[in-house]
């Protein structure tokens, strides 16, 4: 879908947000499963957010995915208070510290992620940030937080959003050049989403509600669905999970037609959604807006027929084959829900098994890593962006904000490179530990940084943009040849690899590996042990000093 | 590296870019359709003259809270007789039902219960603050005066209107400057006067935030204006500077500032609009 050829160089990438495990949700889901798909693609990727009661410090998740538990109280909703300037040197610590070459926020309701596309803005990476909500515009709380995202999103290299309607939202109320804004959806797990053998009853029909009960999910709709539906079918029961506020109005259906009639199963584990969808027919969704809709996905994927408000991104989720859309009413909901009930009892619908490999190939997550890693790579190597001088953030502050709120953001983000400067004098980046990463399987490093000249599909980096890109990443590079069972490959070494403590290799494919390994033995003056011969151009290494300074400090380099 | 055009060189051939996420499409993932964004007007145009008339509600209220306190400062002072005061609150009282006619029954008992009301309490209004300085009740009516300025309802159902609260604040302040008041008449005629200011239903044209014209909006201004300058004039003058403070701040700033601010209110609606359950 896009321009960028699938052998990229390895990034690292640091996913952003105050919503994270052991938090549950939308959110924290997309950016789990996103990072072990680049995690699983090569690239190295860590996460920050602030702690989680006595969850703080680093822990480290499934494949290495390593977390920074920043030691920030949230404030509201999950979210840190927007300060802006007092966590700029945690942030930039943990920045240089992983050698992070792209940062990705996620949520506009996450303040920490603004917080740290700004830190990362200021220190010449690469940003991107993902919206995952939409918003409205007519009322004074919409007004304030659109423009506050206007001033986050001005110095923001790219954006994501999760479908079209999002698009033109965030086009609109953030006023980002949309050809700067790609469409990503969602993904879904098919292989924990699979028709199940239904182990009810075979007279009765069920209708199964997943969400959070609270009025956005239009939870006011479903009481007078339900006693329609229950008054004209007598043999169609309800199942609903989830919790929220507005849960006593479902109590109170529930005592009025029957305990029997209606099930509520409370809060529901996201592991355990699949379980629930196996014990109905027909999946009910009456949001009032969504941005994507992942739950109708699933019920699609798990057999379930599915009917649906037709809001927000919906009508853009699934083929009309597959969902049944009505108004946001209760009157065109109950003619749906009774359609598709009808269609049960007549056997007339379509199979489980047809609609879970309909769904196989519309959403998955290696689909939505390889493209989110487009828009990295779109990100690292844009030569129209201009560079993240103050001058320039501050023109584009005062662009897009005006005399108000340009003027307030000139403020932060000069006191923010006052301290950044600061940090620079008593704390100096090469002071800083250069994390190690974590050892990745060979299996899982094998694609990185091959790029085979001969099979190249897109051009390699021009004079250009490898001065830029050596500019990104804001190290010594060098230009390393490695002859290896006749292929050749050409392979930029980010100086903060020196600090890897490597072994001996004898994986001729984990080529980043090797590269690793070379520096190393550039550091360490003694032979390795692979079956690559190595050419290393000595002067655009480091200074000897910083050898020696490196060495030393690599006994440190142990905190996994 | 940004794109915006089909990936094949011969876009001619390519299938029509469609607004579905589960259809593969040879388009890249930041490609903006020819009719990709839907929605084209992104703010309401606002004129000097609609900021103007929809600042005159406010500048009203302003007005009727001086009117109030200078009807106090006269009748304290003897400058202004009770019954002068009756008279003028019976000509506002059939003005306003001139204008908007409610049923008899809702009259009679409205007078009925204003008359009775404030002849049995009025002996209580009377001593109801006597254990409390005349400086704070001053300063307490100021601010429930303010405070039943600020809660008004002026015409939009916004969060910070209460209709309730702004007329009970609007009413105690006038029981707490009847209180004040040495004669029982006065006490009597005042609270009526406050009851009529404070607890009148709003008129549908500050409901709907429409008037008659353009030319009656500025009459009734300069018509209520004029009242309440010569009012402030006989009985109060130190409160004159309020007065053109109050005017020019109504009339001028909050308009000029209405419409600086507007273009930051962005009228769009489309499908991200969470929907209305009827």
């Amino acid at each position: 879908m896009s321009e960028i050829s699938n052998d990229v160089p390895r990034m690292v990438i640091c996913m952003v947000s105050d919503f994270l495990y052991p938090n549950v949700g939308g959110v924290e889901e997309h950016i789990f499963q996103l990072s072990q798909c680049l995690l699983q693609r090569g690239h190295k990727v860590v996460a920050v957010t602030h702690v989680y009661k006595d969850r703080r410090g680093i822990r480290y998740m499934t494949n290495g995915l390593k977390v920074y538990y920043l030691p920030i109280q949230p404030f509201y909703n999950q979210s840190v208070l927007p300060t802006f300037l007092t966590s700029v040197p945690l942030l930039r610590d943990v920045l240089l510290r992983e050698g992070v070459d792209v940062v990705h926020g996620h949520s506009a309701f996450s303040t920490m992620a603004h917080e740290a596309m700004s830190v990362a803005s200021a220190l010449g990476i690469k940003t991107v940030f993902t919206d995952h909500s939409l918003f409205g515009f007519a009322d004074v709380s919409a007004i304030v937080t659109n423009n506050f995202l206007t001033m986050s999103l001005a110095c923001v290299d790219r954006c994501i959003c999760v479908s079209y309607v999002g698009k033109e939202n965030t086009v609109l109320r953030a006023s980002v050049p949309p050809q700067r804004v790609s469409v990503i959806p969602n993904a879904l797990d098919t292989n924990a989403f699979h028709p199940r053998p239904y182990t009810g009853p075979r007279d009765r029909v069920v209708v199964v509600v997943m969400c959070r009960l609270q009025y956005r999910k239009g939870v006011d709709l479903q009481p007078p669905i339900i006693r329609h539906i229950c008054a004209r079918y007598p043999n169609v029961d309800f199942v609903i999970g989830g919790g929220g506020p507005k849960m006593g109005l479902l109590s109170e259906v529930r005592d009025e037609v029957g305990p029997e009639r209606v099930t509520l199963l409370g809060p529901v584990a996201h592991a355990d959604v699949p379980q629930v969808l196996a014990r109905g027919h027909v999946f009910l969704n009456t949001s009032l807006t969504e941005a994507f809709c992942i739950a109708i996905c699933e019920a699609v994927a798990a057999g379930l027929q599915v009917v649906s408000t037709d809001v927000g991104g919906i009508t853009e989720v699934l083929p009309p084959s597959l969902i049944c859309l009505a108004q946001p009413n209760v009157k065109s909901l109950c003619n749906a829900l009774e359609g598709a009930i009808e269609r049960e009892m007549a056997g007339t619908r379509m199979s489980p098994e047809e609609q879970h490999r309909l769904m196989r190939g519309l959403y998955s997550w290696p689909d939505v890593a390889l493209r989110t890693e487009r828009v990295y790579c779109s990100a690292m190597w844009d030569e129209q962006q201009p560079r993240p001088l103050l001058r320039n953030r501050i023109n584009r502050y005062m662009e897009q904000g005006g005399l108000l709120a340009g003027g307030f953001m000139v403020l932060l983000v000069t006191l923010q490179a006052l301290i950044l400067a600061l940090c620079d004098i008593f704390r100096p980046s090469n002071n800083i530990d250069k994390a190690p990463d974590f050892p990745v399987p060979a299996t899982l490093s094998s694609k990185l940084v091959k790029t085979n000249a001969s099979s190249r599909a897109i051009p390699p980096p021009t004079n250009e943009k490898r001065q830029a890109m050596k500019d990104n990443f804001r190290g010594v590079q060098c230009n390393a040849d490695i002859s290896n069972s006749g292929h050749e490959f050409e392979i930029i070494v980010n100086s903060r690899a020196k600090k890897f403590i490597g072994e001996k290799s004898h994986d001729s494919q984990a080529l980043s590996r090797a590269v690793r390994l070379l520096d190393n033995a550039n550091l360490c003056k003694k032979s390795v042990n692979t079956n690559a011969s190595l050419k290393t151009d000595r002067k655009a290494l480091d200074n000897e000093h910083k050898f020696k300074y490196n060495l030393r400090r690599r006994k440190n380099d142990c905190d996994y | 590296m940004l794109r915006n055009e089909p990936r094949s060189e011969d876009a001619t051939s390519l299938p029509p870019w469609e607004r579905v996420l589960w259809k593969k499409q040879p388009y890249a993932d930041n490609y903006i359709g020819p009719h990709f964004f839907r929605v084209t007007k992104k703010q309401r145009a606002v004129s000097s003259i609609e900021a103007f008339t929809g600042c005159r509600v406010v500048t009203h209220q302003i007005f009727w809270c001086l009117l109030v306190v200078s009807a106090f400062h006269g009748l304290s002072g003897g400058a202004l007789l009770p019954w002068q005061l009756m008279a003028a609150t019976a000509a506002h009282a059939a003005f306003t039902f001139c204008r908007s006619r409610p049923g008899w029954t809702a009259v009679q008992m409205a007078v009925m219960c204003v008359c009775l009301c404030g002849c049995l309490c009025g002996g209580v209004v009377q001593s109801l603050t006597a254990s409390i300085s005349t400086d704070t009740i001053y300063a307490c009516t100021t601010l429930l005066l303010v405070l039943h300025i600020v809660l008004h309802h002026y015409g939009h159902d916004i969060a910070l209107v209460n209709e309730t609260l702004s007329h009970n604040v609007g009413v105690f302040a006038c029981v707490c400057l009847a209180s004040r008041l040495t004669d029982y008449w006065a006490v009597f005629s005042f609270t009526v006067a406050g009851i009529a200011v404070f607890a009148r239903p709003d008129r549908e044209d500050n409901r709907h935030g429409c008037i008659e014209s353009t030319a009656a909006a500025v009459a009734e201004t300069l018509l209520l204006f004029s009242v309440t300058a010569v009012a402030v004039w006989v009985y109060v003058p130190v409160l004159l500077p309020l007065l053109l403070f109050s005017t020019a701040l109504s009339n001028v700033v909050l308009p000029a500032l209405f419409l600086r601010l507007q273009h930051h209110r962005q009228n769009i609606y489309g499908p991200w609009d969470e929907a209305r359950i009827d």
